[in-house]
């Protein structure tokens, strides 16, 4: 994440950066400053009878890390692609780690873009979205951490 | 108003929570031995300390407690007031208050808006002399009888004559004043001086010790035992590298770092370790007061208390143990006045005792009060719907003195506010599971109870096994593990016998139930069946919460050290799991926790699990391979009853027997019960048990269960369970009574036939008759070739109102079916036997050209296999059941019956 530290200078009062990644087609990020880091595809240990989301557990510097895969949670279809990516979180004194396809940038985003989330959005992913910002080209989805990882089903 | 978060607040409320935490220990212990002087002095230090910082720091209410405590005091080391239970109390009452105080500044910085005048004037009555101190009369007891004892009278009693207006005792003490104004002078001299130097060399004493000891915060402790974790995970991996690896520089330096890390872990494990004396000592406050509350008399035994624990686990079960000790107090020790009239010391004792066990903790709470009884507990169960009347029938006393722990359980008659509420012991119970720690109750009606509490010595990190299955690593804490059994080749599918849908195994005769791990985590068999060219099952067998149950795995590997570390909130539902661990490979393997997976293996079976576990459904199983119960009877011979048809072996006494008539008859789970003279009844040699001239001995006893009611059958002895492979020959039978003979461990043992033997009884009838109310209709084949299954079957079928024939074989009961004009309505048979078998048998009924062949046959197996259904199915059986489950073969043959 070398990028982070170069696009830090140009942060003023309404920009806000956000880590930007890929599933399937869509453009979605979290907030920079929640993620621990980025890591590459780990052994994976499952944890049976868990739910679907549940990819299993990992071994982070010995500390375990439940991995959580995004495609799933969104009733997307499973990629059985080797190259994803683990977008490391923390939440309380859990870590977790969010499957993803591909990490994008850090991409520095006007705060005055953002927009709530709109209705046409399929309602299984809607549930865990903060809003969206509006760029150039396209939507860049805002997810909320805390819905993904309070999922109480 | 301080600022609670300065520095200076801090260390002060620190040092004086630890200073009061103290302090009442020392109070009580100082009641009891008020010539203890050095105790007196440090609890003087200690509230003159609080004074001091409390003036220093502007804190009134405290400091004016604190003063009022420390004149009064002073007062008692200069021997011009004497300790007593009622000036105990104030100063008790005064350490609270400071505590109340401390806390209110903790959290809010403010005193609180408590008032504590009363206590400072009635610290102030002391200081003018103008109390009257009561002496209660068991004091003066106490006083008397020490006078009586020592030739020196005790200072402690003379030193406040002038202040004392009204003691009653004082004639006694006028009697010996002489002496006492001898020794008086010297006695008030000597301890101030002695104290002052004490003072002086402890407190220099205290002030090493402080140079060399620094305070941490036990979050840091919390981090280093974190990071020692994972250094040891590091360690793990490295050394497994290392084995791997052929160099031997690297296998030397893996070596030493194995060493270091060992000593490391086991250093900073002791920094967290703690003497349960810290929790014990509040314990002596607690019988104090509540003693004198309920006005009992009890001693506080405490032994054990350097016994050092894990800071964690200390404060978990701080709550618990203190449950325990105030339910001794409550509900354990009578009152004076029963405890007398028991025969008892006036005075109860509870000890609390705490020693290293295996790798392990114990902490032993008992009394010697008057114990639990399990009929008032069963009674309560029954009655607040936690268990069934039949289930409560079958449970032992150990289980049923289990119940207590069960939640919504309260076993006092009333409820005090000390304790009876029925919250407590399933909370004391789930606490200490949760730090993988045991509970066990052991009672004695009118004798005492005991509590064993069994505690690791750390949590962090466990002892556990590990296993594999289906590829996947487990690891199971060696704290629930109790043994592992291995069955090879052929062995192996025999040994594991199937009742309903789930699997038993009999380790040394006893049936415990047992679980596939692939199977109850649905995990899926990845690559090549494992157990193809290896035969072996590999079972785990598990205790928790008291049931014993196996676990099949693929493959054991070793015990291992490993660090527990918690799942993930949104993994923490799956209480199957205790956690995770990494491997010395850097994997992760999932911790298997013994309690959860057992509840979860019930949540999925539901009301199944439950009935297996039910002792007489098991017994059941037991007809499989015809187990007999060996015993003697008044004439010494061997002689055996079918172990199915047993519900309970017995030991009354003597004294509980009464008698109605000629009949033995015994109150047994609250119902009378005969019991059987054997002997008159079939009219053996010998006499029986119950005619025995000895007052001492007691009646054993084979409780039976048939007619839909329990006997008791009285014999001179019960000696072993048999099973039986030999048939059961019938030649030999010269009376009633009997089945015939069977031929174990080179010895002929007569197997008895209970139903006839109970129905010789007159009572038996009543019985009989009062059961054919339940009526069913019909006319039954019966076909088995053994002699004990044909005989308890058919007295089944029976006893629920069918007509039932039996023969032995297929041949026989082909003969009868062509004879008879369709006179039976269902055939039962088994699968194997001699001449004709089963399978055969349906084949030619099914052959036959008139109505009768139409006749529904259902087919009985002791072991049935999967292929037999099917097989059951092609060659024209109704229906395949298993011949130890009566309930499903009631219900099948009532439902075919009622079809034609």
């Amino acid at each position: 994440m070398e990028k982070e530290t170069s696009k830090l200078r140009s942060v003023g009062t309404q920009i806000t950066q956000l880590c930007g990644f890929k599933i399937g087609s869509g453009h979605y990020s979290v907030p920079v400053l929640d993620v621990q880091e980025v890591i590459k595809p780990q052994t994976v240990t499952p944890v049976p009878l868990s739910p679907n989301y549940v990819r299993g557990l990992i071994n982070l510097r010995g500390q375990i890390v439940t991995s959580i895969s995004l495609r799933t949670l969104f009733g997307l279809p499973e990629s059985n692609s080797e190259d994803y990516m683990n977008i490391i979180v923390r939440s309380g004194d859990s870590l977790y780690a969010l499957i993803v396809d591909e990490i994008l940038d850090v991409i520095d985003v006007d705060t005055r873009t953002f927009e709530k989330t709109p209705e046409t959005l399929d309602d299984k992913i809607r549930k865990y979205i903060g809003g969206v910002y509006k760029q150039e080209k396209r939507l860049l989805i805002l997810l909320d951490l805390n819905k993904i990882l309070n999922i109480e089903n | 108003m301080v600022d609670q978060n300065s520095i200076v607040v801090q260390e002060f409320l620190l040092e004086s929570f630890e200073n009061l935490a103290g302090i009442s220990e020392e109070l009580t212990r100082f009641e009891k031995r008020p010539d203890d002087k050095e105790l007196l002095n440090s609890i003087y230090r200690k509230v003159h300390t609080l004074k001091g910082s409390a003036s220093f720091l502007g804190l009134q209410k405290l400091q004016a407690v604190a003063h009022a405590a420390e004149n009064v005091l002073d007062l008692v080391r200069e021997s011009k007031c004497q300790i007593h239970e009622n000036l105990t109390d104030t100063f008790l009452k005064s350490f609270d208050a400071c505590l109340d105080i401390l806390k209110s500044i903790e959290s809010t910085g403010e005193e609180g808006n408590q008032n504590f005048e009363y206590l400072i004037k009635e610290f102030e009555k002391y200081l003018h002399g103008d109390i009257e101190i009561e002496v209660p009369t068991l004091l003066q007891d106490d006083i008397v009888e020490s006078l009586k004892e020592f030739d020196i009278p005790q200072t402690k009693i003379d030193s406040t004559p002038k202040k004392v207006e009204s003691v009653e005792v004082a004639p006694v003490l006028s009697k010996t004043k002489g002496d006492e104004h001898v020794h008086h002078p010297k006695k008030v001299e000597a301890p101030v001086v002695e104290s002052s130097e004490e003072g002086d060399s402890s407190s220099a004493k205290v002030g090493a010790i402080a140079d060399s000891v620094v305070r941490v915060n036990v979050k840091l402790l919390d981090k280093i035992m974190n990071v020692v974790g994972e250094l040891v995970l590091n360690r793990n991996q490295i050394l497994q590298f290392a084995n791997n690896e052929d160099a031997s520089e690297l296998t030397r330096l893996a070596q030493q770092l194995n060493i270091i890390t060992t000593e490391l872990q086991t250093d900073i494990m002791t920094t967290r370790m703690q003497p349960v004396g810290s929790v014990f000592s509040k314990f002596e406050r607690i019988v104090r007061d509540l003693s004198r509350s309920q006005r009992k008399r009890i001693k506080l035994n405490i032994s054990g208390k350097e016994t050092e624990l894990d800071k964690t686990l200390l404060e978990a079960i701080r709550d618990p143990l203190t449950h325990l000790v105030r339910n001794a107090i409550d509900h354990g020790i009578e009152a004076p006045a029963a405890r007398e009239g028991n025969g008892k010391k006036e005075e109860g004792t509870i000890s609390i005792k705490a020693y290293h066990e295996g790798g392990q903790v114990t902490i032993e709470i008992s009394d010697d009060g008057n114990g639990i009884d399990p009929e008032k507990i069963l009674n309560k169960a029954v009655s607040k719907g936690l268990v069934s009347a039949e289930k409560a029938s079958s449970m032992s006393k150990r289980q049923i003195l289990n119940m207590i722990f069960l939640p919504g359980f309260s076993t006092a008659e009333q409820v005090t506010n000390i304790s009876g509420r029925g919250v407590g012991m399933d909370v004391v119970k789930s606490n200490i599971e949760k730090i993988g720690g045991s509970v066990d109750i052991h009672s004695i009606v009118g004798e005492g109870t005991s509590f064993k509490l069994k505690i690791p010595l750390t949590l962090a990190i466990v002892p556990a096994l590990v296993v594999q299955s289906k590829e996947e690593t487990f690891a199971i804490p060696q704290i629930n593990l109790m043994e592992l059994v291995r069955l090879e080749g052929e062995d192996s599918a025999e040994k594991i016998e199937k009742l309903h849908d789930s699997e038993f195994y009999r380790l040394r005769g006893e049936l415990i139930p047992i679980f596939r791990l692939s199977e109850h985590l649905l995990l899926e068999n990845e690559g090549e069946e494992l157990q193809d060219g290896d035969k072996a099952t590999n079972i785990a067998i598990l205790s928790a919460e008291g049931r014993v149950y196996g676990l099949i795995v693929d493959t054991i590997l070793d015990t291992e050290e490993i660090v527990v570390k918690p799942l993930s909130r949104k993994l923490k539902d799956l209480s199957i799991y205790g956690g995770a661990t990494i491997m010395g490979d850097g994997r992760v393997a999932l911790i298997i926790d013994a309690l959860g997976f057992l509840n979860h293996v019930d949540k999925g079976h539901g009301h199944k699990t439950e009935q297996h576990f039910n002792e007489q459904e098991l017994a059941k199983s037991a007809l499989e391979t015809d187990e007999i119960l060996l015993c003697s009877l008044g004439d010494r011979r061997e002689y055996g009853v079918p172990l199915c048809l047993v519900s309970r072996l017995e030991e009354f006494d003597r004294d509980q027997v009464e008698w109605s008539g000629d009949q033995a008859i015994i109150r047994y789970r609250e119902r009378p019960m005969p019991l059987l003279n054997l002997e008159k009844t079939m009219n053996l040699r010998g006499k029986s048990t119950l005619e025995s001239d000895d007052p001492e001995r007691n009646i054993s006893c084979i409780v039976v269960f048939l007619r839909n009611a329990l006997f008791g059958l009285c014999v001179e002895e019960i000696r072993d369970i048999a099973i039986n492979e030999s048939a059961v020959s019938s030649q030999n039978i010269d009376r009633e009574g009997i089945l015939g003979t069977v031929f174990i461990n080179e010895k002929t043992v007569t197997v008895l036939d209970v139903h006839k033997v109970v129905d010789m009884q007159k009572i038996g009838h009543n019985y009989k008759s009062a059961k054919e109310v339940v009526r069913n209709k019909g006319r039954i084949l019966l076909v088995d070739d053994s002699v004990l299954y044909q005989r308890i079957q058919s007295e089944h079928l029976k006893d629920i109102g069918y007509e039932v024939d039996v023969v032995s074989n297929g041949r026989e009961a082909l003969d009868r079916l062509n004879k008879g004009n369709g006179k039976y309505d269902i055939v039962l048979t088994d699968i194997e036997m001699p001449e004709i078998d089963g399978w055969e048998l349906v084949q030619k009924v099914r052959g036959l050209s008139s109505e009768k062949s139409k006749i529904p046959i259902i087919g009985l197996s002791g072991s049935m296999k999967s292929k037999d259904l099917d097989e059951g199915q092609r060659v024209g059986f109704n229906f395949m059941l298993d011949k130890m489950n009566q309930s499903s073969l009631d219900e099948t043959v009532a439902s075919l019956l009622s079809e034609s």
